[in-house]
C-alpha cells in the first residue's frame, strides 16, 4: 500500500507542479490589465453601487 | 537534547513560520490591509455596535469590542498583522501536533495539508480574517477534546481557552463548538461552550434578524471548475465569491488533484482511528460540514433553507454555507498525512503538494492584498469627531456598505468609518452581488433613507453629523448638504454636522443582559485561565490517578 500511495503522490506532486507553474507564469508574465483599456470589463462601481462580489450561481 | 532532536522539533513551527511569511510577506510592512469584509483602524473605538447593543446583527461580535481593546495596546496595524499572523501559523502549526505519529515528516504534510488550503485563500482574500482564526484553533480544540475524553487534567479549561479566539465572531464559535462536542464526546462541555458563546448569541436573540430568501442562492457555495460543486467543496473551497477565487481552483487539472488527495486520504483514516479512538467524531464532523456547505445543492435543500432564513431569527449565518468546509478540513488532512507516512519516499513531495497546487496564495495572492495608510483626512475627521461634545451618530454617504477608494488601489472594502471614527456611524448595510440588492438588516436605515430622500430633519433620528466619502462608486443628491454645516472640506472626507437638536437614541437589544453576557462569559476565560495557571488542578487530577 505503502508503495501506491508513494506513486500517486508523486504522480500528483507532477500534476500540480505543471498546474501551478502554469498559474504561476500566467500571473506574473500576464499582461497588466489595467492598461488595456479596451478589453477591460467594466469596472465594480459603474453602476453606482460598490458590488460585493461575484455569485458564480 | 540531540542536534537531531532539536531540527525534529523545530522542523514544524519552522515550516508553519515559513508558510504564513511566504503569504503575508508584502503586507508586513506599516500600514492596513483592507480588502472585503476585512477593516483595521488605527484605534478602534468601543462603542454599542462592538458589544452587540446597536442596531445591526452581531455578526462581528465580540470581535469589535476585543479589537478595541487591542488596540488600546498597540496600534491597529500591528494587531491586524498579529493576528493574521496567528490565523496562518496557528492552524498548521496545530494540525501537525495532533497527527498521531512520531514521524517530523508525517508532522509537516498534516501542516501544509491544513494550512495551505483553497478555504484559507479564500476567507484570507474575502478578509474574513476571524473565521481564519477559528480554522486555526480547531486542532487545538481537538487535541483538548481528545485530552478531555481521555479524563485528563485541566482539560475543559484548555478547551475553553483554544475557543476563545475563535468566539470572536458567531460563525466562529459554532465552528470550535462542533469541534468541541465531536471530539471530547461529551455532552457536559455544552454549558460551559453556551457560556463563552454568550457575548454573540445574547444579543442576537434579543434582536432576532431575518434575511431575504434570495440570499441563499448568491451566498451558496459554487462550482470553481468542472469538477462542479461537489469537488469544489470536497477541496475545501467553493467559496460564493468567484472574484476571490485563485485562478489555480479553476485549471483542468485541479478536480482531478482534489478526488485523488481525498482519495489518499481516505487510505489514512483507519489508522487515525486507531491511534485515536474517538477520531470517529471528527469524521463524522467532517461529514456534516460538507452536507451543510451542499446543502442548498441537496434535494429540497435550497428551499429549506429559503424557508430557514426568513422565517427563523439567527439562521441568516447558514447563507454562506461553504464555512462549515472547515470542519472538513482537518480530518482530510490528518488522512493524507497518515496515509502518506506509509509512503516515506514521497513525503517530502507531500509536504510541498498543497503549494504546488495553489502557488496563488503566496505573496499576498500575487497582490490582492497590501498595506495602505489611511489618507490623513481620517485621522482629521476622527479628531474633529473625538473633541466635539455635540451629541449624536455619524451618517456615512454615499449610502452603501462597500467601498473603492483610489488610495487602497480599488480594492472592494468595507466602509471604514464605523471602526475608524469614535462614534456610532451608520452604514447602509444593503449589498450587492452581482448587481442585485441584499437588502440589510439595520433598524435604523428605512427611516433614516426616508429623511433622506425628503430631505427631512436626520437630527430627530439620532444623526447629529454626516460624514460625505469622496472618491468611491455612490451618488449623494446636490440637496441632501445644503442645509448642513460644514466642518471639514478634504481630497477624501467632508464632514458635516446637522444642524437644531438631536435626539438621543436608543434602538437596540436591552442593555442589562446583554453586558452581564459579556461579564459571565469575561469571568469564565479568567477562571479557566486561572485554573489552568494554578496547581489545584494539577493536584486533583494527581488525587484522581491515583485512585
Amino acid at each position: 500500500m505503502g508503495k501506491i500511495v508513494a506513486a500517486v503522490v508523486a504522480i500528483l506532486a507532477g500534476l500540480a507542479l505543471a498546474a501551478g507553474g502554469t498559474v504561476t507564469l500566467v500571473t506574473v508574465a500576464g499582461p497588466d490589465r489595467s492598461v488595456d483599456f479596451e478589453n477591460a470589463p467594466a469596472a465594480n462601481g459603474s453602476a453606482g453601487v460598490v458590488d460585493y462580489g461575484t455569485s458564480g450561481n | 537534547m540531540t542536534t537531531r532532536q532539536f531540527l525534529d522539533r523545530a522542523a514544524l513551527p519552522a515550516v508553519c513560520a515559513v508558510m504564513a511569511l511566504v503569504v503575508l510577506a508584502p503586507v508586513l510592512g506599516p500600514g492596513f490591509v483592507l480588502a472585503y469584509d476585512m477593516v483595521f483602524a488605527p484605534r478602534h473605538s468601543l462603542l454599542p455596535d462592538g458589544l452587540g447593543l446597536g442596531t445591526t446583527p452581531a455578526r462581528s461580535v465580540p470581535a469589535d469590542a476585543v479589537i478595541a481593546a487591542a488596540t488600546l495596546l498597540a496600534p491597529g496595524d500591528l494587531v491586524q498583522k498579529l493576528l493574521l499572523a496567528a490565523a496562518l501559523v496557528l492552524g498548521p502549526l496545530g494540525a501537525g501536533r495532533l497527527v498521531p505519529t512520531t514521524s517530523t515528516g508525517t508532522r509537516l504534510v498534516a501542516a501544509t495539508a491544513y494550512g495551505w488550503t483553497p478555504f484559507v485563500a479564500e476567507r484570507l482574500f474575502m478578509g474574513h480574517w476571524p473565521y481564519l482564526l477559528a480554522y486555526a484553533c480547531l486542532p487545538w480544540v481537538a487535541a483538548a477534546g481528545f485530552a478531555h475524553r481521555r479524563g485528563e487534567p485541566k482539560s475543559l479549561a484548555r478547551l475553553v481557552l483554544w475557543s476563545v479566539p475563535a468566539v470572536l465572531t458567531p460563525t466562529g464559535g459554532l465552528l470550535a463548538a462542533g469541534t468541541a462536542l465531536a471530539t471530547s464526546g461529551r455532552l457536559r462541555v455544552l454549558p460551559a461552550l453556551v457560556l463563552l458563546n454568550a457575548p454573540w448569541w445574547v444579543p442576537s436573540v434579543l434582536r432576532p434578524a431575518l434575511s431575504t430568501p434570495d440570499a441563499v442562492g448568491w451566498f451558496d457555495a459554487r462550482a470553481e471548475n468542472w469538477g462542479g460543486v461537489v469537488v469544489s467543496v470536497l477541496g475545501t473551497g467553493g467559496f460564493w465569491n468567484a472574484d476571490v477565487t485563485p485562478a489555480s481552483r479553476g485549471l483542468p487539472l485541479t478536480p482531478v488533484l482534489t478526488l485523488a488527495v481525498v482519495a489518499v486520504a481516505a487510505v489514512g483514516w483507519p489508522t487515525l482511528v486507531r491511534r485515536i479512538p474517538r477520531a470517529q467524531g471528527l469524521l463524522a464532523l467532517g461529514g456534516v460540514g460538507l452536507v451543510f456547505a451542499l446543502a442548498a445543492h441537496l434535494p429540497f435543500g435550497a428551499t429549506a433553507l429559503q424557508w430557514l432564513v426568513s422565517t427563523v431569527p439567527g439562521t441568516a449565518l447558514l447563507r454562506d454555507a461553504q464555512k462549515w468546509v472547515a470542519w472538513w478540513a482537518l480530518p482530510l488532512a490528518l488522512g493524507f498525512a497518515l496515509a502518506v507516512e506509509r509512503a516515506r519516499p514521497a513525503l517530502a513531495v507531500a509536504v510541498l503538494l498543497p503549494v504546488l497546487a495553489m502557488p496563488d496564495l503566496a505573496w499576498g495572492g500575487w497582490g490582492r492584498l497590501a498595506a495602505v495608510q489611511y489618507p490623513a483626512d481620517w485621522s482629521t475627521v476622527r479628531e474633529i469627531l473625538a473633541n466635539d461634545d455635540r451629541p449624536g451618530d455619524v451618517l456615512a454617504l454615499p449610502l452603501g456598505a462597500f467601498r473603492r477608494f483610489g488610495w487602497n488601489d480599488d480594492r472592494t472594502q468595507l466602509d471604514p468609518a464605523p471602526r475608524f471614527l469614535p462614534r456610532t456611524t451608520v452604514i447602509d448595510d444593503t449589498v450587492y452581488v452581482d448587481g442585485n440588492a441584499v437588502p440589510g438588516e439595520d433598524t435604523r436605515l428605512p427611516a433614516i433613507r426616508e429623511a433622506l430622500r425628503r430631505n427631512g430633519d436626520l437630527g430627530a433620528l439620532g444623526i447629529g453629523w454626516v460624514l460625505v466619502e469622496h472618491g468611491t462608486p455612490g451618488r449623494i443628491d446636490a440637496g441632501t448638504t445644503d442645509s448642513l454645516t460644514e466642518v471639514h472640506r478634504g481630497t477624501w472626507l467632508s464632514l458635516y454636522r446637522v444642524p437644531g437638536p438631536v435626539s438621543a437614541n436608543h434602538l437596540g437589544p436591552p442593555r442589562a443582559p446583554v453586558v452581564a453576557a459579556d461579564v459571565a462569559a469575561l469571568l469564565f476565560v479568567a477562571g479557566c485561565l486561572l485554573w489552568q495557571a494554578l496547581p489545584a488542578g494539577r493536584l486533583i487530577g494527581h488525587r484522581r490517578h491515583e485512585e
